[in-house]
């Protein structure tokens, strides 16, 4: 048996290490084939704004940027991997000099912790309500929160940020929008204290809010239909007959199973927080690695796309092996590396 | 309202707090303006890489004149030169030198401003092959107060004046070290060519200074880059510390989306962002007035002049007339762009500084005139069909294709609007929105039939508003292979075979400034007969200016208001003390 | 409820439910006696009402069941009579299992995957009140009874047990807090002749070990033969003949228990020599009057179709 679970996690973690290969060669050369390169972008920038001519500006990329558009795109390839073998994610073509692995260090934190938490209070508050609604089918709250979960989940997360900042925050002046901008306020001492971490939940609230509304509809939806199947299941009336308690029932046998199906859509959300959402991110200027995504997209910075998305990739494989396991856990039916069968 | 008052106070009341021991007090007021700074690490205090104070990502092309100074602020209304850290400036007799004084005053860290900085400044600029270097073959300091800028043979001019006028002062505090470097390449006979050259140049980029040392009144350190806004901290001892109105310069992060609630709530004053047409009335309506400044650019319809029939002059100028370009204009950017007066290949507001006068009275207006562009149609042999669209003796169709860039809100709307009345005048153009970079790169290539981009430019020579996109976007300027526009830059034209792009080159050579403007009219002239692309509009930055919170912008209409950011009216008020805050 | 010896007494019990096409009348005037140690064999076509009853008796009908008419008295071991269908919702909680328990039909999805079978045990003692070693104590013991590896079955999750594992795992614990009456409602249906035969055999031992009433739900009447004391042939939702197992099946009075004795294979008969009943059950919205199995009926006469033919009922003996 230690031999099955020893091969099965080695398989996992070539397979993980395949994936992630692919993943990384894949938008190696799939960025290179956007229209545009970081030095065009600049150029483009230089005459447009500057008012330079193009070879004046031509030359003056060449010099100010480490990117030469001529070398041939096999030849970055493997400059690239032979980094990165040394764990080394290269240097940000369009702040010259600046290590990539700097600015993931500094971004990513800020999106695990505004887009995990939302996951966490999303996930959690539309398990439980979708496990009630199911469960007290057809009563007021199933009625009341199935019109609200299905008008919010239809609500792209952009349209409840902006009518949080436009309605709540400058027509109604509910929200200060200004003071809630940012990850946290500037000059604050970061460290343990009470005030920081309220400073941090704080700045947190705009995107958390919004995330937490436009996906928390999606997550009440699907547990009360899977809870519904789940209660049409024998084992639940064979429990009821048994004298269960109710409060046994609801979690045990009800949320348990039905919280089976969900945990899929679980593992991919939490591969996909590291990514946060660049357009929340930007419209509250939260300091996250999804708006930094976005502008190194826009500049084509090569090199810090290519390590955001390795990131990004790492992440979703990694939150898929954790939710393989977390499955196992809760379904014994698909536990790993157990072979107590009997017959 | 009264919330900002109390939280300007409330800072105001924090500075004074703090700074008890200044030697000369820091002025109260917030100056809460907008700029789409990057966040350290990449915003780093390297003024000579990409990424720093300098670049775009950095604090930007207006705000970095508050830190670090160039030598003068151009004024587009009369070609002049009005000096910031230059005392006197000028050519000498001959016009084989620049020679600039630079006023008496310190760096923030007390060191005083010398002749010594500029040629530190010009060292590296050598090593990162600035385009000021093309027009020049040396920087000497004269004395600790003048600096000479030799120029090789063919350099003297007013372009290489503007380079020179407009490039920012680094501290020699902080670089003199890789200038030394620099310079010792240079005394080697090293060239771009050599590795030397290109190791010292990445040992430029990657230095990281700690401290930013300012000739401007304001600096900062990374510190002071917030997530959601940054602050320019007053500093005593630039020579304009004592003018100036704002113990603060708070910069919010942000493009257009996410300032639009910021200059709505008060949190913003001013911004220099383009806002779409609906967000320019509700500032209105809010009570925000809006300043048109132009960015020194418009859109322009490029076409490929290869493709049958662009290449018949008549149809070129029939679309001219059969476009409204108020109408387009305000579909370009609401308030902020006005259609082109002038069709002269410059920008409007620079017509009379840059042309000559006999040139403007013969400049064909192209008004709006769908009979004049009818009968010019049925000129080049077109017909109308039953639907009333124009067919050529083939019986073939105007049918073509537009690329419009999808992320330029401007440039789309212009587009759909020209689309829309060619249509109607009797094209039949469909209409495409690509990704910009896709438009740019397929414009570059020639791949395409019609297309939008800029025309003039924010350089206020008359050879640089020529340049785009009759020689940007054409064979002329583009590399090897590359078609563009594929416009013939060579032709006869009344009886006299001309070469455009030499005379184009030409237009701002030399000294003789009525000479200049004969040759710019020439080409205006050459340009507005053709028509080799239509130059739709002009753009401007229709900039909310909050005078609840911000006093002193001039009256609309201020000579001020010609210039783009560069040369900002913003810079040179600000410096003055005359924009301060409201109720001081 | 004269007789002493009657353990739980069904009288003139009707269940309706409500559907969208009306009402249905599932289950008309039924009443039955279940005295203690006999065991009940409910037997009829699947739709016959034989479910309802007993999912009505321990008030796990559906929302859309009612009991619309009759009477339910259960009697307790110190003799306390119980009107089962006047119970609160906790006092229903706390009948159930103590007093009267039930092993559902379908084995395979009986038990919850997710728990191990030693947690289905504490979760139904700790409901009671029973004290978790005890339980474990007694499982363990019941375990045995039905010829099952406790301590391993005690540790294992459903999947990892056959299915005539998991049944004998349910009819355990459906013992396990020693009540008088066990429902089982097609306890052998889902699994193959073999398992079943040591199903009814372990059921045999047990109901002579602890001494429960048993009702038993089949539609399957050789095993019903075996192991019933008393026969009720169920259509459609009206108990149409009640008897001693030897007297329903040896001598049917009802041409409908005929019908179900000839339409059920025999190890002596070859299937082409099975007889089907021709037809359907009627339809139970709108019953027809007189003998409801009056149209699939070979004996019908004209007055079948006015007025029920009359109970048959004797007592078991």
């Amino acid at each position: 048996m230690r031999k099955l679970i020893r091969s099965y996690t080695f398989r996992t973690v070539v397979q993980g290490l395949i994936t992630i290969w692919a993943v990384m060669t894949f938008t190696f050369f799939l960025i290179r084939l956007m229209p545009g390169n970081p030095a065009q972008i600049k150029i483009d920038e230089y005459v447009d704004r500057y008012g330079m001519s193009e070879d004046q500006a031509r030359q003056q990329v060449a010099t100010l940027f480490n990117y030469d558009p001529d070398q041939p795109v096999f030849e970055q390839y493997v400059d690239y991997l032979s980094d990165l073998v040394r764990f080394d994610l290269g240097r940000s073509l369009t702040s010259t000099e600046t290590p990539v692995a700097e600015q993931i260090l500094r971004f990513l934190p800020w999106t695990l912790f505004s887009v995990g938490l939302a996951l966490l209070v999303a996930f959690s508050l539309g398990v439980l309500v979708g496990l009630a609604m199911a469960y007290w089918r057809g009563g007021l709250l199933d009625n009341v929160m199935t019109v609200f979960a299905s008008v919010i989940y239809a609500i792209p997360d952009y349209i409840i940020a902006l009518l949080l900042i436009m309605v709540a925050g400058v027509q109604l002046k509910l929200i200060p929008v200004g003071e809630l901008y940012g990850g946290s306020t500037q000059g604050i001492e970061p460290g343990f204290t009470v005030e920081y971490i309220l400073d941090l939940l704080k700045h947190a609230f705009l995107p958390v809010f919004t995330y937490v509304l436009a996906t928390i509809g999606g997550w009440m939806l699907t547990m009360k239909s899977s809870t519904i199947s789940t209660l049409g299941e024998d084992y639940i009336t064979v429990a009821r007959a048994r004298g269960l308690p109710e409060r046994r029932l609801l979690t045990a046998y009800v949320g348990r199973n039905a919280m089976l199906p969900l945990m899929t859509r679980l593992a991919i959300s939490i591969g996909f927080v590291v990514g946060g959402s660049a357009i929340i991110e930007t419209l509250f200027l939260y300091p996250g690695l999804g708006r930094n995504l976005v502008l190194a997209i826009g500049l084509r910075d090569y090199t810090t796309m290519q390590g955001i998305f390795l990131v990004i990739a790492i992440s979703v494989v990694v939150s898929n092996i954790l939710a393989d396991l977390l499955y196992g856990w809760l379904d014994p039916r698909v536990r790993l590396g157990g072979d107590k069968g009997t017959e | 309202m009264k919330r900002i008052l109390l939280i300007v106070a409330l800072f105001a009341l924090v500075a004074v707090g703090f700074a008890p021991a200044a030697a000369q007090d820091a002025p109260d007021g917030i100056f809460p303006g907008t700029w789409p700074y990057s966040l350290p690490p990449t915003h780093h205090l390297n003024l000579f890489a990409a990424g720093g104070p300098h670049d775009s990502t950095g604090i930007g092309n207006f705000y970095r004149q508050l830190v670090v100074m160039p030598f003068g602020f151009y004024r587009w209304d009369s070609a002049t030169y009005e000096g910031l850290l230059a005392e006197s400036w000028g050519f000498n007799e001959d016009n084989t030198k620049y020679v600039v004084t630079i006023k008496e005053g310190t760096w923030s860290d007390g060191t005083p401003l010398t002749a010594n900085d500029a040629v530190v400044t010009y060292a590296i600029g050598r090593i990162l092959n600035w385009a000021d270097w093309n027009y020049l073959s040396d920087v000497v300091a004269v004395d600790d107060r003048t600096v000479e800028f030799i120029f090789n043979e063919t350099g003297a001019g007013y372009t290489a004046e503007r380079l020179i006028m407009k490039t920012r002062i680094a501290p020699a505090a902080t670089y003199q070290a890789l200038a030394d470097e620099a310079t010792a390449l240079i005394a080697a006979g090293k060239t771009s060519d050599d590795q030397e050259w290109t190791d010292l140049a990445t040992k430029i980029a990657e230095f990281r200074p700690d401290v930013l040392l300012a000739s401007g009144p304001y600096t900062y350190s990374l510190e002071d880059i917030g997530d959601s806004y940054m602050t320019l901290h007053w500093q005593p001892n630039s020579i304009y510390s004592g003018s100036v109105q704002f113990g603060e310069i708070r910069l919010w992060q942000g493009e257009t989306e996410s300032t639009t609630p910021l200059v709505l709530n008060g949190d913003i004053a001013w911004a220099t962002n383009v806002y779409p047409p609906a967000t320019q009335q509700a500032f209105v309506d809010a009570g925000i007035r809006l300043v048109n400044v132009p960015l020194g650019y418009g859109a322009a319809l490029l076409m490929q002049h290869d493709t049958y029939p662009f290449n018949i002059k008549e149809v070129r100028q029939a679309m001219a007339y059969a476009i409204d370009r108020d109408e387009n204009a305000f579909f370009t950017n609401g308030f902020g762009a006005t259609g082109t007066e002038y069709m002269a290949g410059v920008l409007d507001t620079m017509v009379s500084t840059l042309l000559d006068a006999d040139s403007i009275a013969k400049l064909n207006h192209y008004d709006f005139d769908v009979d004049r562009a009818a009968e010019l149609m049925e000129t080049a042999g077109f017909t109308r069909d039953a639907d009333g669209k124009w067919v050529d003796a083939e019986g073939k169709r105007i049918s073509v294709e537009y690329k419009a860039p999808a992320e330029f809100a401007d440039f789309l709307g212009a587009s759909t609007n020209a689309v829309e009345q060619l249509n109607e005048f009797g094209f039949d153009i469909t209409l495409r929105a690509i990704p910009w970079q896709q438009t740019a790169e397929d414009i570059r290539q020639g791949n395409f039939q019609l297309s939008v981009w800029s025309w003039a430019g924010g350089n206020p020579l008359a050879s640089r508003q020529f340049f785009g996109p009759i020689q940007r976007f054409n064979y002329v300027g583009l590399s090897d292979g590359q078609k563009g526009m594929n416009f013939p830059m060579e032709f006869e034209y009344n009886g006299e075979m001309i070469n455009l792009d030499a005379l184009i080159n030409d237009v701002s050579s030399g000294f003789d400034r009525d000479a200049q403007a004969q040759r710019a009219g020439r080409v205006a002239l050459i340009l507005n007969d053709l028509m080799p692309f239509i130059p739709l509009n002009i753009i401007s930055a229709a900039q909310p200016f909050n005078e609840s919170i911000l006093t002193g912008a001039p009256a609309d209409g201020d000579p001020l208001y010609a210039a783009p950011l560069d040369d900002a009216w913003m810079l040179k008020l600000l410096l003055e003390g005359v924009v301060r805050p409201a109720g001081s | 409820m004269a007789d002493g010896s009657v353990v739980l007494s069904v009288e003139d019990i009707s269940i309706t439910y409500t559907t969208q096409r009306g009402i249905v009348q599932a289950v008309s005037n039924v009443s039955f006696d279940l005295h203690a140690g006999e065991t009940l064999a409910l037997i009829g076509e699947s739709g016959c009402g034989k479910s309802t009853i007993v999912l009505g008796l321990i008030g796990l009908l559906p929302k859309t069941g009612k009991i619309t008419t009759g009477k339910v008295t259960y009697r307790r071991r110190d003799g306390r009579l119980i009107d089962v269908l006047g119970l609160n919702k906790e006092q229903m909680r706390q009948f159930l299992w103590n007093e009267c328990s039930m092993v559902f039909q379908g084995a395979l999805n009986s038990l919850n995957p997710v728990l191990k079978i030693s947690s289905m045990i504490y979760d139904t003692a700790r409901a009671h009140g029973m004290r978790a070693d005890e339980a474990k104590k007694r499982a363990l013991s019941l375990f045995e009874k039905v010829r099952l590896d406790p301590l391993r079955v005690f540790n294992s999750y459903p999947h990892e047990l056959s299915g005539g594992m998991r049944q004998r795992v349910l009819l355990a614990t459906a013992l396990l807090l020693r009540p008088q009456v066990v429902i089982m409602d097609e306890p052998t249906t889902a699994v193959d002749i073999l398992t079943q035969r040591s199903i009814i055999k372990v059921l045999k031992q047990l109901r002579e070990e602890l001494n429960f009433s048993v009702i038993f739900i089949s539609h399957d009447l050789a095993v019903a033969a075996e192991i019933a004391d008393t026969v009720a042939t169920m259509y459609a939702g009206e108990i149409i003949e009640k008897g001693p197992v030897s007297e329903v099946f040896y001598r049917p009075r009802h041409a409908y228990t005929l019908g179900l004795l000839e339409a059920a294979p025999r190890l002596s008969t070859g299937a082409e020599e099975l007889m089907s009943i021709p037809g359907s059950p009627p339809d139970l919205i709108d019953p027809p009057k007189g003998c409801k199995f009056h149209m699939r009926c070979r004996f019908v006469t004209d007055e079948c179709k006015t007025t029920k033919p009359p109970l048959q009922a004797s007592s078991p003996t």
